[in-house]
């Protein structure tokens, strides 16, 4: 198990995380916040297992602390470890609730995300997620209407409070690491979709043998 | 030279490989049929030996491959090299066969610990009477969110159901990766 390293200011642990969820990784996901602090959280094909305030606390670390290096340890009978089963949503709408991050998390969560591509919104049953931040989401929602795609600094103009930087950048969390937010479609394809699609086309239209 | 894809079929001994692959293929080449010895005899006159292999021509630029695993679990050393660049695997499985079923649970878990491998899952015989329940063979082999369907084996559109399920499974899993804060 290699241990990255990164930054002040880093959050590919987020594209990590990220990455578990959509892919249903199983194993452990080692967070280090400085020399002395760490943390672990473990997933069974990407969903969290463990105690739920355990969980929730480690993720609520995660999201309000720089990370100074994190590893993923692959492990396929996490499942032998179960004390419970929780979602990925239910373990980001509860760690997100009333989290205030500071001015340094904030500075460095709205660089990395208006520096993303230009990406579509999911449509997401907020409401139905407990999630807290209602009213910063449709505005993202909003914003997300009658084009194809957005670029996330419009999301994060306007020179809004601190409190409302706080509600939009949580929200982004939210939907970025549950995968609603998707990049554009590019003008070509990338090679593999290509191929399957091609397949597809060839099952569909002509049939096999 | 055309491109070539590859797609891996996959399941215990009798799980139907080699009428899968002649079904969603052009050309097919078996592998060499020999006798049935031993216990297994009593399942299957003539089996696999080596593994099956089925040609797919998609366009002029592009042909898929697609490998039938050795279903012998002293094949198993093989499953993982031939998964090497494969889109994915339709994994195959007797619902009716108790033997069958308890073989698929050590066989499937080998997949599903291969890094980014796309698997589909069909259960054939669901229409005998002692087969077992979807949802209990779901259980048994510890399926998770892997894609699962009744199929007839004898059906070639339920082999060709299949191919397609494991592809859409394979689009879905390049749409989630699309979007990294790898960059910064």
């Amino acid at each position: 198990m290699k241990y990255i390293t990164q930054g002040e200011r880093g959050v590919k642990h987020l594209a990590l995380l990220r990455r578990m969820f959509l892919k249903r990784m199983s194993g452990k996901f080692h967070i280090r916040f400085n020399d002395e602090e760490h943390a672990c959280l473990v997933l069974y094909r990407g969903v969290f297992i463990g105690d739920k305030q355990n969980v929730v606390e480690s993720l609520r670390r995660l999201l309000a602390n720089p990370v100074q290096q994190f590893a993923w340890e692959n492990v396929s009978d996490t499942k032998e470890n179960i004390g419970g089963w929780i979602a990925p949503w239910i373990a980001l709408s509860a760690s997100l609730k009333n989290l205030e991050l500071d001015r340094g998390r904030l500075s460095a969560y709205q660089h990395a995300f208006s520096s993303l591509p230009p990406v579509i919104l999911k449509n997401l049953p907020v409401h139905r997620l407990n999630f807290q931040d209602e009213e910063a989401y449709l505005f993202l929602h909003q914003l997300s209407l009658g084009q194809p795609s957005f670029d996330l600094r419009l999301f994060f103009m306007g020179h809004p409070s601190k409190q409302e930087l706080n509600e939009h950048v949580r929200t982004v969390l939210f939907v970025f690491l549950l995968g609603y937010l998707r990049s554009a479609p590019k003008q070509e394809e990338n090679k593999k979709v290509s191929v399957v699609s091609r397949i597809l086309n060839r099952f569909k239209t002509k049939g096999a043998a | 030279m055309a491109e070539i894809a590859k797609i891996l079929v996959s399941g215990p001994f009798g799980s139907g490989k080699t009428t899968f692959i002649k079904y969603v293929t052009d050309e097919q080449f078996s592998g060499n049929d020999v006798p049935t010895t031993g216990e297994l005899a009593k399942f299957k006159a003539m089996t696999t030996v080596g593994m099956d292999f089925g040609i797919l021509h998609v366009d002029d630029d592009l042909d898929v491959h697609l490998f039938g695993t050795p279903g012998q679990a002293r094949f198993s050393f093989m499953w993982k090299i031939m998964s090497k660049g494969a889109l994915g695997t339709v994994f195959l499985v007797d619902g009716a066969s108790e033997r069958a079923l308890t073989e698929a649970q050590t066989m499937l878990k080998a997949y599903q610990d291969m890094p980014d491998m796309k698997l589909v899952v069909g259960v054939s015989k669901q229409d005998l009477p002692d087969a077992k329940s979807l949802n209990d063979i779901a259980e048994m082999l510890d399926l998770g969110n892997t894609p699962m369907f009744a199929v007839d084996a004898r059906e070639e559109k339920d082999a060709r159901f299949l191919i397609m399920a494991l592809l859409q499974e394979v689009l879905a899993g390049e749409e989630a990766d699309d979007l990294e804060l790898g960059d910064f």
